[in-house]
């Protein structure tokens, strides 16, 4: 009878992809070498993307040069595409792979690896603002942390000029801890949040939620967005709603050049990292725009320094598990792309950041 | 007095936008009577288009807007070929061709996806002009030709329904396709004509997006929802009937968010689709029976 | 190593297994153009998840996440019973956006964006399923249960009327049925069993926030439903296989990484028009789709 013809036919297809499977997953197990060896899970696809994809050019940048050096060390990439069971399914994968050690990028994907890394005593470094850690031995964190990314501005904000603010903040996870911070810093410095309001992840149209700020005529707004895009939008906008206040933002995202080009930005405040502002303690910068032709996006130094950490820790040889965790820890400071950081015992290890302010499209540091 | 004028033009701005992507839409499905939610990708088709044409390959402005249009057209009539036709031929019913478009558009924002990258572009061509000043609330000029061209364009769709003769085709058809059939009207031709008309309408609609706001593979879904949103609140199958509620959602979008925190922009607009559906499917102007489908 | 992999796919197949099920009894055996399904994984989901947080039992967050989604199936069976086909697509859709605003925005409950982490694993007889085995051998017989009692209701007299009014409301209507109580109970299972097959996702991953629950994540179970056949169960578990495992495969094809992702969605989109044009009836299916 043709239906049970058919019944064989699945049974058989579904009997072959297992058998697939389990070929492949085997073939995916390395011999167990001598060679240190990274998983990535980054953002590789979706709105996110281009972080993804910059992490994982630095840590290419970085990784070639070490081979140079003659120092092996292996890195598989793996797109978590800013998905919790996608990031557990590729960590699932890689550790097949034997990986010593994961890169995460993503509060969302981070979330969902950190209970898994801890119980199977896999270090993970996080370059993730928000996610706070407890209990947490197995996970540190390479990226400034909310405060670290309020305290940028208010360290040397004029506050006899700017008494009252206005807060614009994506609706995610980022965007929440740093408005928390803002208001943190904000009290403490005695500046006045006089309006604050959240914005979807993107939106396009900032009109009316500008015209909201307009009303209440603050000195400055502050935008706190995940991604260009939701950095020039307001700014955009406040231009022409003709918005009489001066515009900071706190995400780093006008620091890059090719985003400072996509609207009249003169005049405004954003954040830089040290290396921007070549205050580096390496030649990332120059490395980075010799190989890929262009200007790194942020996310880029993270991605070198992190490879570049794992490989003095280990000195090139292959540890895992709580010798690899101690190793780094026993490092104490490292001399990233963005100054010489700490490797602080609780897991943060947070590079600064500076306030600058946009002159004639260039970048001039704010001091006090 | 003058934030209600501003908020009264932030809501037209909008409504200008919706109004382009509802009433494509609802050509095509007044026509062709299933929703076709890849619309949506035929309008973030022509914006890269121009972004290709203009930004990448630096061709004149206007030479390109014409071809991204032009792009779309043929992308919206190729999928009616390819797809619809296909599975119209085998009788498929509204929610079959429904989850088919569904699979066009995932299909076609993929694509993008690979090809242009997934971090938002934009388009250099106006830069950030000084707004004018209309009793004290702002709007810049590109603005006011996206409401010119929506009002044209709409006006023009009006009366190309009413007066040409395949416009009266199309609303025959859409009225009662047997009948049609039987005074001589080929029904696949008429299919095809609406998917060119509105999806040249939809490229028009991408390259004003593009040129307001900006580029991300993914920009076609939030629009079409909208546009169907706009569409079942004015009334389904009725092209004035989306365009009235186009402006309307714009309008009670910005008003609302003048109140309530601009986080539930979308949930209005989902809010008020839910509750038409279920106590006005008909919307405001529709005639059509509700779900006569099937 | 191997099996900790295969155990990770094998619990996401059990769970989607679940969700595509309870779909099939809604859309394949009864008709109904539910769009909407996903919102009853998340309310499942989020059910549990805060249960779990306050300290209730396993057993009572999972119990709590199927009846509070089935209620909500009851709810929305309520406006929705008039429409049919392309309209109650939409308003389901509608529906699934709805649960979604409310997810992002009502942030004192779900903590909005933030998500919810750190979910207990479920502590069964003093046992903690906390190593994967156990949480697999837990979805298993999750599965297996919720598949006999849905091939129960469908092989019963009530799975005739229920296959009856999917066929032909009216008929069924004029023969005496009450289409509606009939429509809302089988909305209601159906929510029932998504809502656990949220309970568990919510306790594997132990974190979920609402990203997780958008209607786009309906397009794989959506996939699984019309790929396995319309009012097929055993088609359906057939294409929850082959239809998880072989992106899985993919990875094997070699493509750069930033490509996997959209390669993938290119292949369900594929084959979901694919399918639709040459082999409406999926594999296994015995009815075309109304």
């Amino acid at each position: 009878m043709i239906k049970s013809r058919n019944k064989l036919v699945w049974v058989l297809i579904a009997i072959l992809i297992l058998a697939g499977v389990i070929i492949y997953v085997n073939d995916q197990k390395q011999p167990k070498d001598d060679v240190i060896k990274i998983g990535a899970i980054l953002p590789l696809t979706g709105a996110t993307a281009q972080y993804g994809e910059s992490l994982r050019d630095g840590m290419e940048l970085a990784k070639e040069e070490l081979v140079k050096k003659g120092l092996n060390l292996e890195i598989y990439y793996e797109d978590s595409a800013g998905d919790p069971k996608q990031a557990v399914s590729a960590y699932q994968n890689l550790k097949l792979k034997d990986i010593d050690i994961i890169v995460s990028a993503l509060s969302r994907s981070s979330m969902a690896l950190v209970p898994i890394v801890n119980n199977d005593k896999i270090p993970l470094i996080m370059t993730v603002v928000s996610a706070k850690m407890e209990k947490t031995p197995y996970v540190l964190r390479f990226y400034p942390n909310d405060t670290g990314y309020a305290d940028a501005h208010f360290s040397v904000i004029n506050t006899t000029k700017y008494k009252k603010i206005s807060v614009l903040y994506v609706n995610d996870e980022f965007g929440i801890s740093l408005k928390d911070a803002i208001n943190q810093n904000a009290k403490e410095k005695g500046v006045q949040v006089v309006y604050e309001e959240d914005f979807e992840p993107g939106t396009k149209d900032y009109r009316t939620i500008l015209l909201k700020v307009k009303e209440t005529s603050p000195d400055a707004v502050m935008v706190v967005g995940a991604s260009p895009a939701e950095i020039i939008g307001p700014l955009k906008t406040m231009k022409e709603l003709e918005i009489n206040a001066d515009f900071f933002e706190i995400a780093t995202a006008l620091s890059i050049k090719s985003v400072r080009s996509q609207t009249d930005t003169e005049g405004a405040y954003t954040t830089a990292f040290p290396f921007v502002l070549n205050k580096s303690g390496n030649e990332f910068k120059e490395q980075y725009t010799k190989k890929y032709r262009e200007e790194p996006f942020f996310a880029a130094p993270f991605g070198y320094d992190i490879v570049n950490l794992i490989s003095e820790a280990t000195k090139g040889e292959k540890v895992s598990g709580e010798e690899l965790l101690n190793k780094i820890y026993a490092l104490k400071t490292f001399n990233s792309s963005n100054e010489i950081v700490e490797i602080k015992e609780n897991g943060e290890i947070n590079p600064a950041l500076y306030s600058v302010k946009i002159v004639n499209g260039e970048l001039e540091e704010v001091k006090v | 007095m003058s934030i209600v004028i501003q908020l009264l033009i932030n809501g037209l701005i909008a409504g200008a936008i919706y109004a382009l992507v509802s009433s494509g839409f609802s050509l095509i499905y007044s026509t062709n009577k299933f929703v076709h939610f890849a619309h949506g990708s035929v309008i973030a088709f022509s914006a890269y288009m121009l972004y290709l044409f203009f930004a990448v390959l630096g061709l004149n402005f206007g030479f390109s807007m014409i071809l991204a249009v032009l792009f779309a057209s043929l992308l919206g009539l190729a999928m009616n070929f390819i797809v619809y036709r296909e599975l119209r031929k085998r009788k498929a019913s509204g929610v079959i061709l429904l989850i088919a478009s569904f699979g066009l558009l995932i299909l076609l924002e993929s694509l993008i996806l690979i090809f242009f990258g997934a971090d938002v572009k934009t388009i250099d061509y106006i830069h950030v002009a000084k707004g004018l000043d209309i009793f004290g609330a702002i709007i810049t000029p590109l603005q006011i030709i996206i409401i010119l061209v929506s009002i044209i364009l709409l006006v023009s769709l009006f009366f190309f329904m009413k007066k040409t003769k395949i416009g009266k085709a199309m609303r025959a058809v859409s009225d009662n396709r047997d009948v049609a059939e039987i005074v001589g009207i080929s029904s696949e031709k008429i299919y095809n004509w609406s998917f060119i008309i509105g999806s040249a309408i939809a490229g028009i609609a991408g390259v004003l997006v593009a040129l307001e706001q900006n580029l991300d593979p993914t920009m076609g879904t939030g629009l079409v929802i909208k546009g169907f949103t706009a569409a079942i609140i004015g009334g389904i199958g009725s092209v004035p009937g989306a365009i009235l509620g186009a402006f309307l959602l714009g309008l009670v979008e910005n008003f609302g968010i003048w109140y309530l925190p601009s986080g539930y922009k979308d949930a209005i607009a989902f809010v008020l689709l839910f509750i038409f559906l279920l106590f006005r499917p008909n919307g405001i102007l529709g005639k059509n029976k509700v779900g006569d489908k099937g | 190593m191997i099996e900790a992999y295969l155990i990770h796919l094998l619990i996401l197949i059990g769970i989607y297994l679940i969700l595509a099920i309870s779909l099939q009894l809604a859309l394949g055996f009864n008709g109904l153009s539910n769009f909407g399904h996903i919102a009853f994984f998340g309310i499942g989901a989020y059910t549990s998840a805060l249960l779990a947080l306050s300290g209730w039992s396993f057993l009572i967050c999972f119990v709590s996440a199927g009846i509070l989604a089935m209620i909500f199936g009851f709810l929305l069976a309520i406006p929705t019973n008039k429409l049919k086909g392309d309209y109650l697509a939409l308003a389901t859709m509608g529906f699934s956006f709805v649960v979604y605003a409310v997810l992002l925005n009502w942030t004192e409950l779900t903590r909005g964006p933030l998500g919810i982490p750190g979910i207990p694993r479920p502590v069964l007889l003093g046992y903690s399923l906390s190593d994967n085995f156990s949480f697999l051998i837990l979805t298993a017989v999750i599965a297996l249960a919720s598949y006999f009692v849905i091939y129960r209701i469908t092989k019963s007299p009530f799975g005739k009327v229920i296959e009856s009014i999917r066929d032909d409301e009216l008929a069924s209507r004029i023969l005496g049925k009450n289409s509606f109580k009939t429509k809302s109970i089988i909305l209601g299972v159906s929510a029932f069993f998504a809502g656990i097959a949220g309970s568990l996702y919510a306790s594997y991953i132990t974190f979920i926030d609402p990203s997780s629950f958008t209607m786009m994540q309906l397009v794989p179970v959506l996939l699984i439903v019309i790929v396995g056949g319309l009012a097929s169960l055993p088609g359906t578990i057939m294409a929850t296989f082959i239809l998880m495992l072989v992106p899985e495969a993919l990875r094997f094809v070699g493509f750069p990484s930033s490509i996997i992702g959209p390669m993938r969605q290119i292949l369900y989109a594929l084959i979901l028009i694919i399918i639709l044009i040459y082999k409406p009836k999926g594999f296994y299916g015995k009815v075309e789709m109304v």
